[in-house]
């Protein structure tokens, strides 16, 4: 386990004519010393000012670190600033607050305070240079010149280096896997062999370090999953120069375009998504759909006047609930249809905004397809101890083997027992089953 | 005597005279008429099978059912 402590380089005045900073370079440090900087307010009003601590280098961390946990602190004082609680240190992702995500008010005696957070590390070092520490320098009172003194602020993070492994796997005989050749990975981690023989009927074996995995291997029918990223968007009723709806292009939900910005209606207006469903094959049968999209809304109110909500359409009905962004903050919805369409041609995602704004930063547009009956490819998956060889064989003898539909597709039977004198003995599944006999499925 | 075929007035009411069913058709303790007219009960002998991903209770079914089990 290692510990690290990102402290701010840089800093961002909300309004620069009413705020100042002297001595700036004492506030890029950690909590630890007692050197401060000084944000005055010179102007004469009880108006909130806001000092943002930006610059957390967060490239200091390894990229490939696994961050257990987080902590941020400021340490700081005040001197006629606004001390109620209304007006506390907030973190922030550009000049908006993450909702809980404060501490204690500054006081007239320099303290360490330490935040709350409820986000996670991958939205707090994803928002990068953009991730700051809100500083209300609001004056207590208007004729009173308020000065804040902050001393430093950090983020300690501990993480820990997982250990490097590699994966070799090999393939003899027609078909392919994936991943092919050496790969690197670490230990503990779940590794995934995709095997996919040319000819289906053929037999699969699978070692891994020579030890024979194969009643491992899990089979998997035709269905397939495509996930797609907004192609194109087109909107109507979206105010002039409101032309943020672009930002989410070719970003999934789970990797957004970072932006607080929000586009708006002069009444109700949308933006209309559509996808490139091209590689389906036709004649494939639409299994099932579902659409993440990672957004906010502006206002925190939700009725019909305050719109910021993602619908799936077909051409111009909707086949979806209406499914409300729930805050301010960027979160992740997902909309299902209620009915699925047997073709996807004119499928878009709807986001519709009202005059409060909202805005959409990622869409993954997820499909399930069939393409037909019978497997399609096998896949083994393992976790890694240490350096290993997965080594495929496709072909040779056959094997006899035995599949059960269930509502996960053909699934190969592992083992069979039959149930004789009242104890179930495993049996030969080539033997188990015979046309003169009729079968019925029970229920466990 | 059993009966397979009744008119009245020329008017078929009943008729069983081309039904295929089987005893063996029928599932075991069942009763039915067949083509005949005759009562019989059923023979016909069903095997459940099961699915799981574990090894199967030993209170799951009775003798001669099947069980198969498959990965989690």
């Amino acid at each position: 386990m290692a510990t690290i402590k990102l402290i701010p380089s840089t800093y961002y005045l909300s309004n620069s004519s009413y705020l100042s900073v002297s001595n700036a370079s004492n506030m890029y440090s950690d909590t630890s010393d007692g050197s401060y900087g000084t944000v005055t307010n010179s102007r004469a009003s009880t108006t909130s000012y806001y000092i943002y601590l930006r610059g957390f280098n967060f490239d200091d961390i390894p990229s490939d670190a696994e961050v257990s946990s987080f902590t941020v602190k400021l340490k700081a004082r005040e001197s006629g600033v606004s001390t109620s609680t209304s007006y506390v240190p907030y973190l922030a992702h550009g000049t908006t607050t993450f909702s809980g995500c404060s501490t204690n008010a500054i006081t007239t005696t320099a303290s360490v305070h330490t935040f709350t957070c409820n986000q996670e590390w991958e939205t707090i070092s994803g928002y990068g240079d953009n991730f700051g520490i809100r500083i209300n320098c609001r004056r207590s009172s208007r004729n009173t010149t308020s000065y804040m003194y902050i001393y430093g602020a950090e983020i300690e993070v501990e993480y820990t280096i997982p250990e490097p492994c590699t994966i070799t796997t090999t393939l003899s005989g027609n078909g392919t896997i994936e991943p092919s050749g050496s790969t690197s990975t670490y230990k503990n981690r779940e590794f995934t062999v995709t095997i996919t023989p040319t000819n289906k009927s053929d037999q699969v074996t699978v070692t891994n370090n020579g030890t024979d995995v194969t009643s491992q291997l899990i089979a998997h029918g035709s269905d397939h999953d495509l996930s797609l990223t907004a192609e194109d968007v087109t909107t109507s009723g979206i105010q002039s120069g409101s032309s943020y709806a672009e930002y989410c292009i070719g970003h999934t939900a789970e990797n957004p375009y970072s932006s607080t910005s929000n586009m708006y209606a002069s009444d109700i207006g949308y933006a209309s998504y559509s996808f490139d469903f091209s590689s389906i094959p036709s004649g494939a049968t639409i299994e099932n759909i579902e659409v993440k999209a990672y957004g906010h809304r502006e206002s925190a109110t939700i009725d019909s006047s305050h719109v910021s909500q993602c619908v799936i359409y077909n051409g111009s009905t909707a086949i979806s609930e209406e499914v409300d962004f729930p805050s301010t903050s960027s979160s992740m919805i997902t909309i299902t249809p209620t009915t699925i369409p047997s073709s996807l041609s004119n499928v878009t995602l709807r986001h519709i905004v009202g005059y409060y704004g909202g805005l959409v930063l990622g869409i993954t547009f997820t499909v399930t397809y069939s393409t037909g009956s019978g497997l399609d490819h096998y896949t083994y998956t393992f976790t890694t101890t240490g350096d290993a060889t997965i080594a495929v064989v496709i072909g040779g003898t056959e094997q006899p083997k035995l599949y059960t539909k269930t509502t996960n597709g053909w699934i190969e039977v592992q083992s069979a027992y039959k149930k004789v004198n009242g104890a179930w003995v495993e049996q030969d599944i080539t033997t188990l089953f015979n046309s003169s006999t009729n079968y019925k499925r029970g229920t466990n | 005597m059993a009966k397979n075929k009744i008119e009245y007035y020329g008017t078929v009411l009943i008729d069983l005279t081309t039904d295929t069913a089987t005893a063996g058709d029928i599932a075991t303790g069942k009763t039915a008429h067949i083509r005949s007219g005759e009562k019989v009960t059923g023979t016909l002998r069903l095997v459940t099978y099961y699915t799981g991903t574990s090894t199967p209770s030993s209170s799951l079914g009775s003798d001669g059912d099947i069980y198969l089990k498959v990965a989690s």
